[in-house]
């Protein structure tokens, strides 16, 4: 024990400044170097850290996440989840695990358990799948089986000039990321969107587009990632392949 | 060891954030404000400082100092060899004679921390950091130079300016006292603007920092946001500033830390900041002008 460890423990506290009592009692030198923080002045610090570390980390990324959970994502802090951040959580490891592992436990978020980790999906895909894949960042491919299981997926290489994500959309998450607390219904049919960045201009940060996909489409996005020549688009798709090769030329997706 | 043109009290400074968009530096450099030096914050990155040293040569060889925020000079593992190297290079680029480190870190061992967590106010921390300076400073092309940190939450027995003596001390360096900082504590504590600088050895203060900041109501408790260039400078910091500045007998600079600030902001901080230590720009060597 020592200074390191009173280090430790002080970044915990502004995390978790409910466990400023328990460390005190606990004694020694630790105990009584933390018995000299005001408990008040800690309460208010850790409610501000909190709040700016949302705002900051995942306010723009995951708003509409962030706006879902309000209270508890600023309970994330405190989280285990926390710690996996890197950096200012550049792969959203705490956010995406956090989020899910609150939405599993948590029966009075029950009701969000449909629609929300679609909104994660969908703002993660956004905000950093592609964007970061494009910029030849790194991934946490944990988080994005996670996020992405059963909802979609992220596809590079092949014959891909550049990193193309395919998710099945269930809900009108445009209107949820807008108002969380919106009352809405599940689209009438399950809608299948591709989403990639648009080609750089200099000087600017490339957008990313997403375009409502006929299933063909995704299912060439899978093929073309795995290195199939036009040939075997033909055989897959029929007269539906040129049209789908013709789309993703256009966008200048395919590479060769 | 000579500081070159800061070996005497050079007057009042600007410190600029070359990742910043504001203020444009090499606007200011083209301008008539009193600007009598820059300090170059970098956070650790190369090249930046190259191209400031640059341009400030190119505009009438205005000096520099050097302020480095990735040290972490208060961790108890030790220095991080990348972040040491990244702060020789561009220290020698900017040709300063000091580099300035507030006693902080943004790492709990491997983990990076939203916040600067000042240096706890402990022997233990104090004698840490006073090891960890002796470090940097045998690695850098000149001297380096123990800042008060800016603080919200307080832990320990120690006033900190009982600490940044002791870590000037052991470590045998000079320091910055940042008025803004100071405050923070003393806000902290409920302490007057003022107190602990009687005892506190002001012939080891070598620079002074004001900024902008605000003052934010949490739930009843006051929190100092050292918000630097994105706000106006209390004049509680001016104050403190003219009340400290006559007391220190091996003063060089006093800087205005104004990241974010607008031009207009700047001037207008030069001039509050330059009304505050009046005499001090007064007395300089005739060869110096204002």
């Amino acid at each position: 024990m020592g200074l390191a460890d009173q280090m430790r423990h002080t970044e915990e506290l502004m995390r978790r400044p409910g466990q400023l009592g328990a460390l005190v009692s606990a004694g020694g030198d630790d105990g009584a170097v933390l018995a000299t923080i005001d408990a008040g002045r800690l309460a208010a610090v850790a409610a501000n850290h909190a709040r700016h570390v949302v705002d900051r980390w995942w306010g723009r990324r995951f708003s509409g996440t962030t706006r879902a959970l309000d209270a508890v994502a600023r309970e994330l802090v405190a989280s285990d989840r926390f710690c996996e951040a890197v950096g200012e959580d550049v792969t959203a490891a705490a956010i995406v695990h956090a989020t899910l592992d609150r939405l599993d436990a948590d029966e009075e978020l029950a009701a969000a358990r449909v629609w929300l980790p679609e909104l994660l999906a969908w703002e993660y895909l956004l905000a950093v799948g592609l964007p970061r894949r494009a910029a030849s960042e790194a991934i946490d491919e944990a988080v994005e089986a996670r996020v992405l299981e059963g909802r979609g997926s992220l596809l590079t290489g092949g014959r891909l000039a550049r990193p193309v994500g395919v998710l099945s959309i269930r809900w009108p998450l445009g209107d949820l990321q807008d108002d969380p607390a919106l009352e809405v219904e599940p689209l009438d049919e399950p809608e299948t969107r591709v989403f990639f960045m648009a080609e750089a201009v200099p000087g600017e940060v490339a957008p990313v587009l997403e375009v409502g996909a006929a299933d063909q489409l995704a299912d060439a996005v899978s093929l073309l990632a795995a290195g199939a020549s036009d040939a075997t688009l033909g055989e897959a798709f029929g007269e539906d392949a040129a049209e789908a090769a013709s789309f993703l030329r256009a966008h200048g997706l395919i590479a060769g | 060891m000579s500081d070159g043109r800061f070996d005497r009290f050079v007057g009042v400074g600007l410190g600029i954030d070359v990742h910043n968009e504001q203020p444009d530096w090499r606007a200011i450099l083209g301008s008539d404000l009193p600007v009598d030096f820059f300090e170059v914050y970098t956070r650790g990155t190369l090249a930046a400082a190259h191209e400031v040293a640059a341009a400030a040569a190119a505009a009438g060889d205005l000096p520099l100092l050097y302020h480095d925020d990735a040290l972490d000079p208060i961790r108890p593992e030790g220095l991080i060899a990348a972040d040491l190297e990244a702060a020789r290079v561009n220290m020698a680029a900017v040709a300063a004679p000091w580099c300035v480190s507030e006693l902080a870190t943004r790492r709990i061992g491997d983990r990076y921390l939203d916040f600067f967590m000042p240096i706890l106010l402990t022997e233990e921390a104090a004698d840490a950091a006073a090891e960890n300076m002796r470090l940097i400073e045998a690695a850098l092309p000149g001297r380096i130079v123990a800042e008060n940190p800016p603080y919200l939450l307080p832990v320990g027995p120690l006033h900190i300016l009982e600490v940044l003596a002791r870590v000037t001390e052991r470590a045998g360096c000079d320091c910055v006292l940042d008025t803004g900082h100071l405050y923070s504590f003393q806000i902290c504590r409920g302490l007057d603007p003022l107190a602990g600088v009687d005892a506190f050895p002001l012939e080891r203060v070598v620079e002074l920092h004001v900024a902008g900041a605000e003052v934010e109501d949490e739930g009843g408790v006051a929190l100092y946001h050292d918000s630097h260039g994105a706000a106006e400078i209390p004049p509680v910091l001016l104050e403190m500033l003219a009340e400290i500045a006559p007391r220190c007998p091996n003063l060089r600079a006093v800087t205005i830390e104004v990241e974010d600030a607008n031009l207009e902001r700047c001037a207008r901080q030069l001039e509050q900041t330059r009304e505050a230590v009046a005499g001090l720009l007064a007395a300089r060597p005739s060869d110096r002008s204002d």
